[in-house]
Formats: C-alpha cells, structure tokens, sequence
C-alpha cells in the first residue's frame, strides 16, 4: 500500500512549536478545583467551597457534582431559597439526575414544602447509581417528617460511604434540626473516623453545648483550637461557655426536645 | 451529538440525552455559573421573620381546605372543578383559559375585558364609564361560569350557580374596589362653562390629598365658594330686580398658602417677594394690581373660573380669593372626559 506509506500516527508535526512549560489538562485542572472545594468543605468553610465549586464549573460545565456541591453549599449556608432556584435551574440542565433531585428535595425541606419534597426524594432513590447523599437527604426528610427512620437512613448513607464526612454531615443535618443528642452521636463517629480533622472536633462541640454538656464541649473546642489554632468559631464558642450562668440556656435544657 | 455528561451518541438536532437527559445544548450553551447569593439584609431578615418554614405549610393546608370546602359545592352541583392552580389566575379574566389551554377563549375573555377596562378607565365618572364596568363585571362572571359548567347543565341549577357565583365575585372583588376607590378617586360632572372647563366635562380628583396636608401654591383643587348673591340676568326682565344667591364647587390654581403677602403686578406674583410662575387657570380675569395677605388656615386661590364673582366689587371679589382650608373638596388631578379633552393638573 504505497500511498499511505507517507502517512504518519501520533507523533507531533514538526511545525508545531514546542512549549517547555507543562500543560495542565482540561480534565485534570477541574478535578484540581474540585478536590480544592472538598477541602475546604471538610473545613466548614462553605463560602470558599461555593465559590471553587463554581471554578470547577468554569472549566466544566456538565460536571453534575460540581452543581450539587453548589446547591450543598447553598443549603449549608442557610440561602435556601437560592439553593432551591439553583437546584432548579440544575435540573433543567440534567433532568433527572439523582443527586440533584435530592439536593432539591432537601432544599425544599428546609423551606417547609415537604409535600413536594417528598416524591423529589423518592425520585432520587429510584435514580440510578446510589450515594450517601441521597440517603441523608431521605434521612432528613424522615427527621423532617417526624419519623422514625433517620437513623437508619443515616447508618446506610455512612454504609455508602464510609467518609467520615458522612457522619459529620448527617450531624449538622440533626443540629439544624435540634437533635442535639443525635447530632452529637454522629458527630462522635465523625471524630472516631478523623481525630486530626479540627471541623469534626467543632461539630461535637457544637453538638455537646447544645445539650449543655459544658465539660465536654469546653474539651472538644480546645481539641478544635489545638488542631487549628486560629479558629474564630471555636474560639467565640469558648468564650461563650466561658460565660456566666444563662436562663436561656437553662430553660433549653429543661425543654428540650430529646 | 455526544452527550456531555454519559457521552451516548445522540441523533443530531436532539435537544436532550435520549439516555441520561442531559441538555445537549450544555457544551456550546453559554451560562452562568454562579448561583445566586441572599444579601446580609435578607438573611437577617429570614432569621428574624421565619417567612419561608410558614410560607409552604399554611399555602398547602390553605390549598387543601380549599379543595375540600370545594369539592362538597361541586359534588353537590355537579360543576366542574377546576385545579388550584386555576384558582387565582380566576382574577382575571382569561388568564385561567389560557391557563387551562382553552386559548382562543381565554384571548377573547380577555381581550374584551380590557377593551372594556379600556373604557371604564377613559370615562370615569360617566355613564359610558358606569356601563363599561357592568360589562367588565359580566365578562369576569362569564369567564369564571364558562370554567364551572363544562358539559351539560340543567337551566335551573345553571341560573342557581350563575347567581351564587356573581354574587360571590361581586362582594370578593368588585364591591371592595368600588367602595375604596372613590375615596382617592372621586369624579364630578361640570354642570356650567367656566372656561376652561365646558359643562359635561369630567375631572377626577383626591378627597384625601389633603387629609393630614396643606395645599401648596400650585395645586389645582376643588372648593366650595362662600356663598353671596348677585343680580340675576334676566331679572329686570320681569319687572322687579331679582337676586341669584351663588354656591357650588369650582376648580382653581391654589397661589398661595397660609401666612403669605400675595402682590399681584399685572403680569406676575410675588409671594412674601419672590416672584412666582403660579398663574390661576383664568389670569384674563385678573385686576391689574393688587395685594393681600392671606391668615393661617387658609389659602389664596383667585376664583378666576366662577363667572358670577365678576360682578361683584373688588372688594368683595378680594374677600373670595381667602378660601378656609375646609372649603377646599380635593386635589384634581385630571380632566378624563372627554377623553380628546384629556388635561393633566400640573
């Protein structure tokens, strides 16, 4: 075959210059943002996760876990309206999609539309592939609902995956909630599976002041600010219980609900 | 086409993943990525005014004590009920068809309901006005029954339901804008020439502009004259001098407020010394030059409209331009009628 002799496979053209810098690829540059945003996730640092979440999309836009991550972001800090537009707008783009409509579902819940919530999140249990995100949001539809299957829906979202953000994530799911105890057990797990990580020290912290454990939670930020030393919240949750006796916090511990 | 997020290889033109539906439009599709963020103020806001966990739950028990209430009346009239998205889109007219997808009804409901607002609104206060809103009413009532009785009804329980409904659309939404507008909207009939109003002609104006407020040099307003008598016209006609006592309601530029020296030069105002552009409707009617003081609670409004003032003395003329402040009916706002007459109260 003479006239594919001259033919040539996967080598550079001799005209193309040579760049010596390395190239970063399209693929690899947005897995860089995106492990940067679950970085800073698993630091609580919500706000800098929305905005590397975005910069992920900047390079990709039918990334689906970079516009979850964003909608998860939102709801985690509080703009649950924004999050359920945004979920929305998601959906649009990937309709379908199962982490998604749990996302929507849970934004949903928070902003009390459980009617409509409620069959998003069934939607997402029977779309395909399984996470642990999908069995929190249906977790937190439970605790929502007032029934008695969270704790089951959580043991399967950690059996999912067994991250120790789970467990944390499923705490501040029981804290936004006010199951302080319950969000305390998940926060111990969560601690169990990382003592190095100063954000899963914090949640316990959160969790044990709560329910008024003052010991506990005065040990559990001072484990915080060791781990991180500048921690402002953890720091400002000292003082606080540092403080002088509180009627409120008395009147929370006779009444609370668990 | 490949799709972007499974990469299953589309028919070309396909605007969805056939298996994943993804937009296909997604990897060329310019849009934005950054969500959109609640200011420092609203989330205070909702910490404080918990709007969005009350918002869901009351809309859907609301929804659904509605749907009960309902459904007894339809089952037991028989009517056709309709979603509740439907519902509030009943306001207006059309708005439910179009809703519904009866679109050539819902543009007709609709087009002759604003055809008909159209003419309440440009004769206001006219009988032309009066049956215009009769026909908006008939229209809005129409719309809502054409929605309720699909499919065949007997004469008796049709009428019963027709009743019922307008009834019910007349105490909802009709009566309450009737009652309220009037207080801030009023209209009067002009029932004499006074240039530059010709009798028939109709303003509207604001009973309430001046609850709680003064007028202020420039306003048009509506005011009631003191009353004071002058020959009649016609009355050595019949031998003997005859008197016409004058009151009524006219329509004047308010030159002044309270506490104010008015000049008048032949040309302009001066007010406390300024000079002011303020001129009163009819200026011809004007004396060449004079002055005045005007006391507290009253204004200065030179009653250049009311023809009968002419004939009295300037003295006396002068005693009419002091108005108290409760002779004055309200601050008009525009002539609407006829509408090729149309004049803003600047």
């Amino acid at each position: 075959m003479p006239r594919f002799d001259r033919l040539e496979f996967g080598q550079p053209s001799p005209d193309e210059p040579e760049s010596d810098e390395p190239k970063l690829s399209r693929s690899q540059d947005e897995r860089h943002w995106m492990k940067q945003a679950d970085t800073n996730r698993r630091k609580g640092q919500y706000e800098n996760g929305l905005r590397l979440y975005s910069r992920a999309l900047e390079e990709n836009k039918a990334m689906v876990a970079a516009w979850t991550g964003q909608v998860q972001m939102l709801v985690l800090l509080n703009e649950t309206p924004e999050a359920d537009l945004w979920a929305r707008k998601a959906l649009e783009l990937f309709a379908g999609n199962g982490e998604l409509l749990a996302a929507r579902a849970q934004s949903l819940c928070r902003l009390g539309d459980r009617k409509q919530a409620m069959p998003l999140c069934d939607a997402a249990m029977a779309a395909a592939g399984k996470s642990a995100y999908r069995w929190q949001v249906r977790g937190e539809m439970m605790l929502a609902t007032k029934q008695s299957l969270d704790a089951h829906c959580f043991d399967k979202a950690q059996e999912a995956d067994r991250d120790w953000l789970v467990p944390l994530e499923s705490a501040l799911i029981y804290l936004h909630y006010g199951f302080a105890s319950r969000a305390q057990v998940r926060a111990r797990q969560a601690v169990e599976l990382a003592p190095d990580q100063f954000y899963c020290w914090y949640v316990r912290g959160c969790a044990e002041a709560e329910l008024n454990f003052e010991r506990q939670a005065r040990e559990s930020f001072e484990t915080c600010l060791r781990l991180c030393p500048r921690h402002v919240d953890a720091t400002a949750q000292l003082d606080k219980l540092r403080g002088n006796w509180s009627l409120k916090r008395t009147l929370r511990r006779l009444f609370r609900r668990d | 086409m490949q799709c972007v997020n499974c990469q299953f290889e589309n028919m070309p033109g396909s605007p969805a993943c056939v298996r994943c539906g993804t937009s296909l439009g997604l990897a060329t599709a310019v849009i934005s990525i950054d969500p959109p963020r609640a200011t420092r103020l609203q989330k205070e806001l909702r910490r404080w005014i918990p709007f969005w966990p009350m918002y869901y739950p009351v809309r859907n028990q609301l929804a659904s004590a509605l749907q009960r209430a309902t459904a007894v009346v339809a089952r037991d009239l028989a009517i056709h009920l309709p979603a509740f998205g439907t519902w509030f889109r009943m306001i207006v007219p059309g708005w439910a068809h179009l809703h519904e997808g009866h679109t050539r009804r819902g543009r007709g409901f609709l087009g002759v309901w604003l055809a008909a607002l159209f003419v309440a609104a440009v004769s206001y206060g006219t009988s032309i006005g009066a049956v215009a809103v009769g026909i908006l009413f008939a229209t809005h009532a129409s719309s809502i029954l054409d929605l309720l009785l699909q499919g065949g009804h007997r004469t008796l329980r049709a009428a019963a339901i027709a009743t019922a409904l307008s009834v019910t659309l007349a105490l909802v939404i009709y009566w309450p804008i009737a009652s309220t507008l009037p207080r801030y909207l009023a209209s009067r009939q002009l029932l004499q020439t006074s240039p530059p109003f010709v009798e028939g002609d109709v303003i509207l104006y604001n009973p309430r502009a001046f609850v709680g407020a003064s007028p202020q040099s420039g306003d048009v307003v509506l005011y009631r004259n003191s009353e004071f008598t002058v020959p009649t016209a016609d009355g050595a006609r019949l031998g003997r001098p005859m008197q016409t006592r004058v009151r009524g309601e006219w329509i004047d530029r308010v030159i002044a407020g309270p506490n104010s020296h008015v000049r008048w030069d032949g040309k302009n105002f001066w007010i406390n010394g300024v000079q002011s552009s303020v001129l009163p409707l009819g200026p011809n009617a004007l004396a060449a030059n004079f002055e005045m003081e005007v006391p507290s609670g009253a204004c200065c409004i030179f009653p250049t409209t009311n023809p009968y003032l002419a004939q009295l003395s300037e003295s006396a003329w002068r005693a009419h331009c002091i108005v108290p402040n409760s002779q004055i009916t309200g601050k008009v706002l525009m002539r609407n009628y006829p509408f090729w007459r149309l004049w803003w109260a600047q």
